[in-house]
């Protein structure tokens, strides 16, 4: 097996829901290797999105630590996970969540403005122009730059998000339930994307109630009472 | 980038951003209209409320008057020469005028000046109209009455110096000299002269009468109307004389002896003058009530020349109620207000040297004590400072009124915010700050007082540029609708010059203001926690 990039170990978290503390995750723990496709399964409300969300450092846990290569990812401050977030994740969440306001090719690449300052940006446009139209091609949208997302069907819009979690070329892909809001068919066409990223060594983290879709991925580990059951290894 | 990025594509894509973006607008064009105007109305008032006065006043504020005045007259000029351009003697009392011709009778107040020097000290003789259309021909002095003749062909002509002294107008006022005048010429008379003049009665206009100066023996004295005593004023600021020049006016003085009394009523001089002009300096309260004559004639019949007690002999020396001194500015003076002032000092020590001089002679000693010298600022301050404290009030009124437009902005930027939680969570979950996400909203402000203030200042500026166009059409529509009434401001225009500096001013004050507006919108996207916004769709 390659070398541990994500680690989580004893994560705990606990929302409030009104006057009642709701116990998400207690103790969770699990590792990605790097290149790895691992599919984190569980009942509606069991914590897969919670514990994605602290992997991927967008979420805070009560206690417990998250490792990306060896570093404590909640050491550093706010700014720091947001400069960690932005370089070596990307999302893709069920409900794609693109912004209306811009096009195809502006929603890839949102996480290349907000890496380049003014200036960079300006400096690194027209590469930056060129590795999106790539992202794109690869994502089968190579028509449709200039669309708008509500000019989009579910699944390209899934291939969009997709394409702007790739932009940064982040180590890491958390993927939210990819195929949750698309028919079979369309959801096996993201299923094949993902697998095909992988095969490219693309290492992928994604969230899904359904074993027909955990089976894309090589391992399958369950969440269940906020603890990671079982090991498929 | 994506703070400059998002910020503007929201400002293209948002409708509901072009209501704060409207808000500002209005506010920035109504704020600018009104600094604009009231600034304008303030150097208006500034400039014309100098009036009669010089940059000096020597006075003692009673209306008998202070003595030596020649005395001091005479040292400043020749002690000062590189500082004093010229120093005239005013007298200012009070009488009553009557219009022989049709019996009307006002209080007025009457003003005694040397004509040649007052030209000198101020802008008195700019106001005159007669003056200025012929130039050369008014004097206080004896004068006849001017009447139109006709030359045979139906024209009416004036007297040979009078016609000389229009074409010498004509001449030196340039290509557009007949144009201004005409404003001033009686479309409905024959005559194509401006101003009023009586004709030389004749039954057959077709017959040929040489024009003439009536009264040839010259027997009365000329007096200056201000121009709203002789005439009304009508749209546009034209004014339509309802007295002729040349007309007796009879004045009645009150003279007042050395305590202070008046005499007896009995003992009143009446005196009668020809209408040699009138003028204005712009200020309507000095316009419809003031009276100019010669100096040294009313100096006597309010007996304030020299003369003797009658008990005693002993000489009295004669009284002025104002010396007004004009000034010799040097060019390169960069302090001119200090620079008055070292002039003043100096011409306050001649006045100590000029009451020295004079230790026996029978004055009553407070006539002396009381003189002081003023800028005419300093004498105008009170009208002045009501004008800008006026303008500080309605500035100070609008802006509080354009608080709204950082309101509303504020509200329309929450709302935005409200709708937008998802696609902040989106923005966060790549990476953004809680700063940056707060800097598109601050920077979406900025850019909504950028837009607003540019559309606002262009608005506002055309607005002022053609605020007496505006008000002529609001004015055609309705009569009533008329704001600007001339016989109050005494302005025939509404002021409309924009200062730059004041677009700028209240163009980056829009900007603040907008950012400002936008505080707590972009605090509240900051503090958005993306996970929660992103859950669901």
């Amino acid at each position: 097996m390659s070398s541990l990039i994500l680690h989580a170990a004893g994560v705990h978290k606990t929302y409030l829901l009104g006057q009642d503390k709701v116990y998400v995750l207690r103790g969770a723990s699990i590792s990605v290797h790097r290149g790895e496709f691992v599919a984190i399964m569980g009942a509606s409300g069991s914590g897969k999105s919670t514990l994605l969300h602290l992997l991927g450092a967008l979420d805070l846990p009560d206690r417990g630590t998250v490792t990306f290569e060896g570093q404590n990812v909640f050491g550093g401050s706010a700014s720091e996970r947001d400069r960690y977030r932005n370089l070596h994740f990307g999302f893709v969440f069920q409900f794609y969540h693109l912004l209306p306001e811009l096009n195809t090719l502006e929603n890839v690449l949102l996480p290349a403005m907000v890496r380049f300052g003014l200036l960079d940006w300006f400096k690194e446009r027209s590469k930056l122009n060129r590795r999106a139209a790539e992202v794109l091609e690869l994502m089968g949208l190579k028509d449709r730059f200039r669309h708008r997302p509500n000019e989009l069907s579910g699944g390209e819009r899934q291939r969009v998000a997709i394409g702007r979690a790739l932009i940064n070329e982040p180590q890491v892909l958390l993927a939210d339930e990819p195929t949750g809001n698309l028919d079979a068919r369309t959801g096996e066409g993201i299923l094949g994307l993902l697998k095909a990223l992988n095969e490219k060594g693309q290492t992928i983290v994604m969230v899904t109630h359904d074993p027909k879709v955990a089976s894309a991925a090589h391992r399958t580990v369950n969440l269940v009472d906020g603890r990671i059951k079982a090991l498929d290894e | 980038m994506y703070k400059l990025f998002l910020c503007l594509r929201y400002l293209r894509r948002r409708r509901i951003a072009f209501f704060a973006v409207a808000a500002v607008c209005l506010c920035v064009a109504m704020v600018l209209i009104v600094v604009s105007v009231m600034d304008g109305f303030l150097q208006m008032v500034k400039d014309r409320s100098r009036g009669m006065l010089a940059d000096l006043v020597v006075e003692n504020d009673s209306l008998l008057g202070f003595p030596f005045y020649d005395d001091l007259i005479n040292r400043i000029k020749t002690e000062m020469p590189n500082e004093i351009h010229e120093a005239t003697p005013v007298i200012i009392t009070f009488g009553v005028l009557r219009f022989p011709v049709d019996q009307i009778t006002k209080a007025v107040q009457i003003v005694g000046i040397k004509l040649k020097e007052t030209y000198e000290v101020n802008d008195f003789k700019g106001g005159l109209f007669y003056e200025k259309y012929y130039p050369g021909t008014t004097t206080l002095d004896k004068q006849g009455e001017p009447a139109y003749g006709y030359d045979g062909r139906g024209n009416a002509i004036l007297p040979p110096d009078l016609e000389a002294a229009w074409q010498k107008y004509l001449t030196t006022s340039g290509p557009g000299g007949l144009e201004k005048a005409r404003q001033d010429i009686d479309k409905e008379m024959e005559y194509q002269r401006p101003g009023y003049y009586r004709r030389i009665p004749s039954d057959q206009l077709t017959q040929s009468i040489e024009p003439a100066w009536l009264d040839t023996d010259k027997t009365l004295p000329g007096i200056i109307f201000g121009t709203d005593l002789v005439a009304d004023i009508r749209q546009k600021g034209k004014y339509e004389r309802y007295y002729w020049r040349g007309m007796k006016a009879l004045l009645t003085l009150v003279p007042f002896n050395m305590t202070g009394s008046p005499i007896d009523a009995m003992d009143m001089p009446k005196m009668m003058f020809r209408y040699a002009d009138d003028g204005k300096t712009g200020i309507y309260d000095i316009d419809s009530m003031s009276v100019y004559v010669d100096f040294d004639l009313l100096q006597s019949k309010v007996a304030m020349n020299a003369s003797s007690q009658p008990e005693t002999g002993a000489r009295i020396p004669a009284r002025t109620t104002q010396i007004q001194i004009k000034l010799k500015i040097p060019p390169g003076e960069s302090d001119v207000p200090a620079y008055v002032h070292r002039v003043r000092g100096k011409i306050l020590a001649t006045w100590s040297q000029v009451r020295a001089a004079h230790p026996d002679e029978v004055v009553a000693v407070q006539h002396l004590d009381r003189v002081k010298v003023r800028t005419w600022e300093e004498k105008q301050e009170r009208f002045i400072g009501a004008v800008k404290k006026e303008k500080v009030l309605v500035t100070v009124l609008f802006g509080v009124i354009s608080v709204v437009a950082v309101f509303l902005v504020g509200c329309i930027f929450y709302m935005i915010v409200q709708q937008k939680t998802r696609d902040i969570g989106v923005v966060k979950s790549v990476g953004a700050t809680s700063w940056g996400v707060a800097g598109i909203f601050l920077a979406y402000g900025a850019a909504v007082g950028v837009v607003g203030g540019i559309v606002g200042s262009v608005l506002g500026t055309l607005f002022v540029r053609y605020i007496n166009e505006v008000q002529a059409l609001l004015t055609w529509l309705n009569p009533s609708l008329e704001v600007w009434d001339p016989r109050v401001y005494s302005f025939d225009r509404i002021p409309n010059h924009v200062e730059p500096t004041n677009v700028v001013y209240i163009y980056l004050t829009a900007i603040v203001a907008s950012m400002l507006g936008s505080v707590i919108a972009a605090v509240r996207a900051a503090r958005i926690w993306p996970v929660e916004s992103l859950r669901y769709e």
